[in-house]
């Protein structure tokens, strides 16, 4: 079975990042992680293939320079090898992004499956497994907490809510989006961190896979930062006076009653 | 007669022949399985004269033995009536082959007074024995491993002696050939013996057979004993004094730093018994199963399946079951320590907190950590087996360079408005604060933290933090066993330290003052860190801190094992509270000092679920409100945390206080 799973290089959200300018930022401090969602996706596609006892799971890579340390990561929890598709920045319109990632795909291979996640926790566009669908003219489901596979059909389960399941077939090759619940992502062994170091890393240069960008229908206009959550206000003095400047305070400063 | 003579020569000498040829091979065989251990240990040996001096104090003076007082004086008359009467039996074996041999003729006097001392000494054997008996039959402490071993041991001990007296008695009446040694007068208790069971009413047929009888069952007992050694936990006998003798002479000690970078290594921690170094091997024949450190270890007292005694047992019998395959060197045969049917499992590794009870009490100086840690390391690099909820405190970790995930840029925002420096700002500064994770970002740690700027602030410190650049010390990974992303961070913190190279550290955290001391030399970091403990009890000693509202209400202390046990800090937090209490002297708990009782949080335990047995910090919780104080002070942000969970959950109103929250509101 050829799997491809696509990972994103996110920042960690525990990271304070400072906004610069308009819709500019400043990372340098700021530690960037594998996409969370997308660890479940590597978990799944690593699992079926040790239990298929043959097949490659690919890991397929749109971002920066620095995300190689993503990729490693996804190899040490066992991807095979890696793709990665170099651009500038962070920001990419998830339409270029799908095309780029189509296009490193077919160039390599011929996939079984292909695992993204269910978003990526900077942008939070939950459109990359759909565009990369339409793109690839495949079936997609996204959301995944079970899967199954049997013969070239893919049963999936997803949650609609209220604690109530669908459950989906699809036909082989298909993309699947992978959420919490799929699997429980392993931690690495260390003898495996070191091997992802010595994995096959391919790196392609975002231009040379002559993508007409003209599609871009993206634009970052401004970036702000989330106001600093203001801290509880304790009332003090008698039940009587503290429910009086309770009210005072609700009725004068925030016009509520 | 004559003929019996000869038998008894041809006899003796081939049961000498047989028993000790028997005991050489079995003690040659252990001491080869030890040499054929694979694991290294860089002890050096060193220091000879303070290890000499290890012997007398130690051994001779039974020093460790006797912190346990009545057993202790009892194992003190055992060992002495024992060793006393070696040479005497020696004699016997030695006249049994060539029955003309005769100490006494050559130095009779000396011979005289040796008799008479170990006459008595080996009386005193008994009373050892009785007291042992008492224990075992009466007393039955839980600890103690109730065994066919033990009392095996306790009747070849008492035949032996009591034969010994019995043949002094028959000694003292037998006719002495004109101008030969005479023993007579000789043995003061044995002599007693005699009209005691009436022995001078026997035919010197009778005697002469009384002898001989009782030649052969003390003979006979001793080389039996002598068989049964090196197979049992008596083995200790052997192995004890060098085991002494080797120990590490200094209480701080590190954790083994693995050479993560090696990549030939084939595996790191230990995984099996053949990767044990041929010091732990020593450690493990050494150990007699006194169970002292079973009644020390907080998880044992908290119905955990670890104790210390029974891990390092299990650690022997896996040793000894699997050693023709370590001494072929064919080590792919050897399975691993923790697998199907194992009694070294998972709950039992991962159960220890770490706090070093075992190894502080133990009377022969084992150190139950370095298994319990180096396995713990197997398991987490090799197999990525722990407890699932340490997954996400090591992504923090390695994420965010602390337990709980907190932005590491927010490091400083404890001391918002409170104008700390940074070092960056006051690189000249005299003392450089290794805040911490928990005085960083824990909310009971952050208040800890702030007590202690303005106390810094009031005694005109000049000191300075680190702020983001301060990342979690390593504590944490590397006693869950995470060395991979323990020395990940310590290397970071070596390298923003030697980028400052401050005079001197403080540290609010034990844990963060024992791994810097101790652990950061191993990635090029050596300073002289100061608890802060030690800085106040300075500070208030110097008259550089006014006490103006000092508490007279009662207080207890609870000793950190990081502080006490790790590094024998207990008189300075002792010190500095009596100072601000008028001079009155905290009281204690029935488990303090040496003995300090663990909250539960260290080695990783803060972070991982406590779901067997009994709460560690509700049985500490228990200890502290038996003791009708008001507040219990602390010297360490987790114990903190623990002990005021423990106290909630117990419904008091114990108030749980840092020192230096206590010396903030009495200055």
């Amino acid at each position: 079975m050829q799997i491809y799973v696509c990972v994103k290089h996110v920042p960690d959200t525990a990271a304070t990042i400072t906004v610069v300018g308009e819709a500019g930022y400043n990372d340098t401090a700021c530690k960037f992680i594998i996409n969370p969602y997308d660890e479940y996706a590597v978990e799944e596609a690593v699992q079926r293939v040790e239990k298929a006892g043959s097949g490659e799971v690919v890991v397929v890579t749109v971002g920066p320079e620095a995300a190689v340390s993503t990729m490693r990561a996804a190899m040490a929890m066992g991807a095979h090898r890696g793709i990665h598709v170099k651009v500038e920045g962070q920001f990419l319109d998830s339409t270029l992004t799908s095309l780029a990632l189509k296009a490193a795909i077919e160039q390599d291979g011929t996939p079984n499956i292909i695992f993204t996640g269910r978003n990526a926790v900077d942008t939070e566009g939950f459109q990359t497994q759909y565009r990369l669908a339409a793109a690839m003219n495949l079936p997609v489901v996204s959301e995944v907490v079970n899967l199954e596979i049997n013969d070239g059909q893919a049963i999936v389960q997803r949650e609609v809510g209220g604690g109530t399941r669908e459950t989906l077939e699809m036909k082989l090759p298909c993309i699947i989006g992978a959420t919490k619940g799929l699997n429980e992502p392993r931690y690495p062994k260390f003898p495996d961190i070191m091997k992802a170091k010595k994995k096959e890393l391919k790196e392609i240069d975002f231009d040379q896979l002559g993508l007409d960008t003209s599609v871009d229908q993206t634009e970052l206009l401004k970036l702000e930062a989330v106001p600093e959550r203001s801290s509880a206000q304790i009332m003090q003095g008698s039940v009587r006076e503290q429910v009086n400047e309770l009210v005072r305070i609700l009725t004068e400063k925030d016009k509520v009653l | 007669m004559q003929t019996y003579v000869m038998v008894k020569s041809i006899v003796m000498a081939l049961a000498l022949m047989g028993a000790f040829g028997y005991f050489f091979v079995r003690a040659a065989r252990l001491y080869r399985l030890m040499r054929s251990v694979e694991g290294q240990t860089d002890f050096t040996l060193d220091r000879i004269g303070e290890r000499v001096k290890v012997l007398f104090t130690d051994v001779l003076g039974q020093s460790n033995v006797r912190r346990k007082p009545m057993i202790g004086t009892a194992h003190m008359l055992i060992f002495f009536g024992f060793l006393a009467i070696q040479p005497h039996s020696l004699m016997l074996m030695i006249q049994g082959v060539f029955p003309a041999f005769e100490p006494g003729h050559a130095v009779p006097t000396l011979y005289r007074v040796y008799l008479f001392v170990a006459d008595i000494l080996a009386a005193l054997v008994l009373v050892g024995f009785a007291y042992a008996l008492y224990r075992r039959v009466v007393v039955r402490p839980s600890y103690l491993t109730m065994g066919t071993d033990a009392n095996l041991i306790i009747l070849f001990t008492c035949v032996i002696v009591i034969t010994f007296h019995l043949i002094n008695s028959f000694l003292s009446l037998l006719p002495t050939a004109a101008g030969s040694f005479s023993y007579a007068g000789v043995f003061p208790i044995s002599e007693k013996l005699v009209p005691l069971f009436n022995l001078q009413s026997l035919s010197p047929a009778g005697i002469r057979t009384g002898y001989e009888i009782n030649y052969w069952i003390h003979i006979a007992t001793i080389l039996g004993f002598l068989i049964y050694i090196p197979g049992s936990k008596h083995l200790h006998l052997l192995a004890a004094v060098p085991n002494v003798f080797l120990k590490r002479l200094d209480r701080p000690k590190a954790m083994v730093k693995s050479d993560i970078e090696d990549e030939d290594a084939e595996t790191f921690g230990l995984g099996k018994v053949s990767e044990l170094n041929w010091k732990n091997v020593l450690n493990l024949y050494a150990c007699t199963e006194c169970g002292r450190c079973e009644e020390q270890c907080p998880a044992s007292c908290t119905d955990k399946p670890l104790s210390p005694k029974k891990l390092v047992h299990d650690f022997k019998v896996d040793l000894l079951a699997q050693a023709d395959a370590i001494m072929a060197q064919n080590f792919e045969n050897v399975e691993p320590i923790v697998r199907e049917g194992s009694a070294i499992t998972a709950d039992v590794i991962w159960s220890c907190t770490t706090c070093r009870a075992c190894e502080d009490i133990c009377p022969v100086n084992i150190e139950q950590l370095d298994f319990i840690l180096e396995t713990r390391k197997q398991r987490v690099l090799m197999e990525a087996d722990f407890p699932p909820e340490m997954q996400e405190t090591f992504t923090n970790l390695e994420n965010q360079f602390n337990p709980w995930g907190f932005s590491n840029d927010s490091r400083a925002d404890w001391c918002k408005g409170m104008d700390v420096p940074l070092i960056t700002d006051n690189p000249d500064a005299d003392l450089l604060w290794f805040v911490g994770c928990s005085g960083s970002f824990d909310d009971r740690g952050k208040k800890i933290a702030q007590a202690m700027a303005r106390v810094l602030q009031k005694a005109a410190v000049n000191f300075a933090i680190l702020g983001p650049e301060e990342a979690c010390n390593g504590d944490v990974a590397r006693r869950a066993g995470n060395e991979y992303i323990a020395q990940m961070l310590m290397m970071q913190n070596v390298e923003v330290l030697n980028q400052y190279n401050p005079k001197k550290i403080l540290t609010g955290c034990p844990h963060c003052y024992n791994i810097i001391k101790s652990e950061f030399p191993q990635f090029g970091a050596r300073y002289e860190v100061v608890h802060h403990t030690e800085l106040l009890l300075e500070i208030v000693n110097q008259g550089r801190l006014t006490v103006t509202n000092g508490s007279q209400a009662a207080l207890t202390f609870h000793d950190s094992c990081y502080l006490g046990r790790w590094n024998g800090i207990y008189k300075a937090p002792r010190d500095l509270l009596s100072s601000i209490s008028g001079g009155a002297k905290p009281i204690e708990m029935p488990r303090c000092e040496s003995k300090g009782f663990c909250c539960g949080a260290g080695g990783a335990r803060m972070f991982m679920e406590e779901t067997i047995g009994k709460r560690i910090n509700e049985e500490r919780a228990e200890e502290i409100i038996a003791t009708g104080a008001k507040t219990v002070a602390v010297a360490c942000p987790f114990c903190t945390t623990m002990l005021r969970d423990g106290i909630l959950e117990k419904e008091s109103d114990v108030q749980v206080k840092d020192i230096v929250e206590i010396i903030d509101e009495a200055i």
